[in-house]
């Protein structure tokens, strides 16, 4: 009767351990998967989790719909060796869609590549894959733009061109 | 008996977890990504000041046009439909002298055998399918592919002032599909512009 008792003791036990990692399993998964649904779109374009709150610092009135605010830009310099540059590269908050920043060169050397701009999201400088040597470079920021729907849809999308200054 | 009640709760409330995971994950679907721009030679440099890497200028365009539901005309004569598009200087700040922020616009599909603007079929009933749609500038009524193509693209406006304004008209003439097979024809369209625009010298421009 005791081994009775002690077996039944003991499976009560193990079950319960079963049933305690189950739940602690699929606690995690639950978890995993909502982050993924909160961070994920569809399966090749993603929100920018690094675009920190962002303002073209140019007043513009609100645009009608079906249009896109798209920045433009004259000149941008960095030094040779280093790859932060600065360039404020963002989604103007008045913007209705998504952009897809892209950051080359002329030749279509891409140089830095945003994931989806939320409208009012941005960067103030940008960290390049790769230093360039000095010299004047002709570079463009591609912004693509995306509809605000669960699965974006393309939109148009525009090339900013400025001129891009390495110093030594 | 109630050991056995406990364990059985403990277990169904387990499964019921292993479930809610299953019904939360959802699909994705594939997005393709947008055609990069080619190569320009037509630039403009404006002398490196204040404000290097600012925004010195916001342009809005259209974000997308949508023709509808288009139709196979009963005779073999124009029917257009048409749509308008904007393209607006928002802002222009510290623009030197003598320069011009300057758009210019392709049809994002656009190569060397064929610069028409046009939209293609994207499903599997229209494959291949292609209706070509025209760009016109509103004040001059000249079709924008009439005018010098540009490396980057054909010239919308230069513009100068905050509030600069070009108008365009987008024109589609269903008399495309006039006489054409429909079934071979029918279904979703999808066509995307390119913009282009840089600071460039009012010489450089035609």
């Amino acid at each position: 009767m005791n081994r009775s008792k002690k077996v039944n003791k003991r499976i009560l036990i193990i079950t319960g351990i079963l049933i305690l990692g189950i739940i602690l399993l699929s606690a995690a998964v639950i978890l995993y998967f909502r982050q993924s649904e909160e961070r994920q779109t569809d399966s090749s374009a993603y929100i920018d989790e690094n675009a920190s709150d962002w303002d073209s610092q140019i007043d513009s009135e609100e645009p009608e719909t079906g249009k896109m605010l798209i920045p433009g830009y004259s000149s941008a310099s960095m030094k040779s060796g280093e790859t932060m540059l600065k360039l404020r590269v963002g989604n103007p908050e008045e913007n209705s869609c998504y952009l897809k920043a892209t950051v080359q060169l002329e030749d279509g050397t891409v140089l830095f590549e945003s994931d989806l701009l939320k409208p009012g999201k941005g960067f103030e400088e940008i960290e390049l894959n790769q230093t360039l040597e000095a010299g004047t470079y002709q570079a463009m920021v591609h912004y693509q733009g995306y509809s605000l729907e669960e699965n974006p849809q393309e939109l148009n999308s525009m090339d900013s061109a400025f001129t891009l200054t390495v110093t030594p | 008996m109630r050991k056995k009640r406990i364990f059985s709760a403990a277990l169904a409330a387990a499964l019921a977890l292993t479930v809610v995971p299953a019904v939360q994950a959802s699909a994705s679907s594939e997005l393709t990504n947008g055609s990069v721009s080619g190569d320009t030679s037509i630039t403009g440099h404006v002398s490196a000041g204040e404000g290097i890497g600012n925004v010195t200028y916001v342009v809005s365009i259209p974000d997308k046009i949508d023709f509808g539901e288009l139709v196979q005309p009963d005779t073999n004569s124009s029917d257009p439909v048409t749509r308008a598009g904007t393209v607006k200087a928002e802002i222009v700040e510290s623009l030197p002298e003598g320069y011009r922020v300057a758009v210019f616009v392709k049809d994002a599909a656009a190569s060397e055998s064929s610069k028409d603007f046009r939209i293609i079929g994207q499903d599997s009933t229209n494959k291949g399918k292609e209706l070509i749609y025209t760009i016109t500038n509103e004040a001059s009524q000249a079709n924008l592919l009439t005018g010098t193509e540009y490396p980057n693209g054909y010239l919308v406006g230069a513009f100068q002032n905050t509030g600069d304004t070009v108008n365009l008209t987008l024109a589609l003439d269903q008399n495309q599909l006039y006489g054409e097979y429909l079934s071979n024809w029918a279904g979703n369209y999808k066509g995307t512009l390119n913009f282009y625009s840089s600071v460039e010298s009012v010489g450089s421009l035609n």
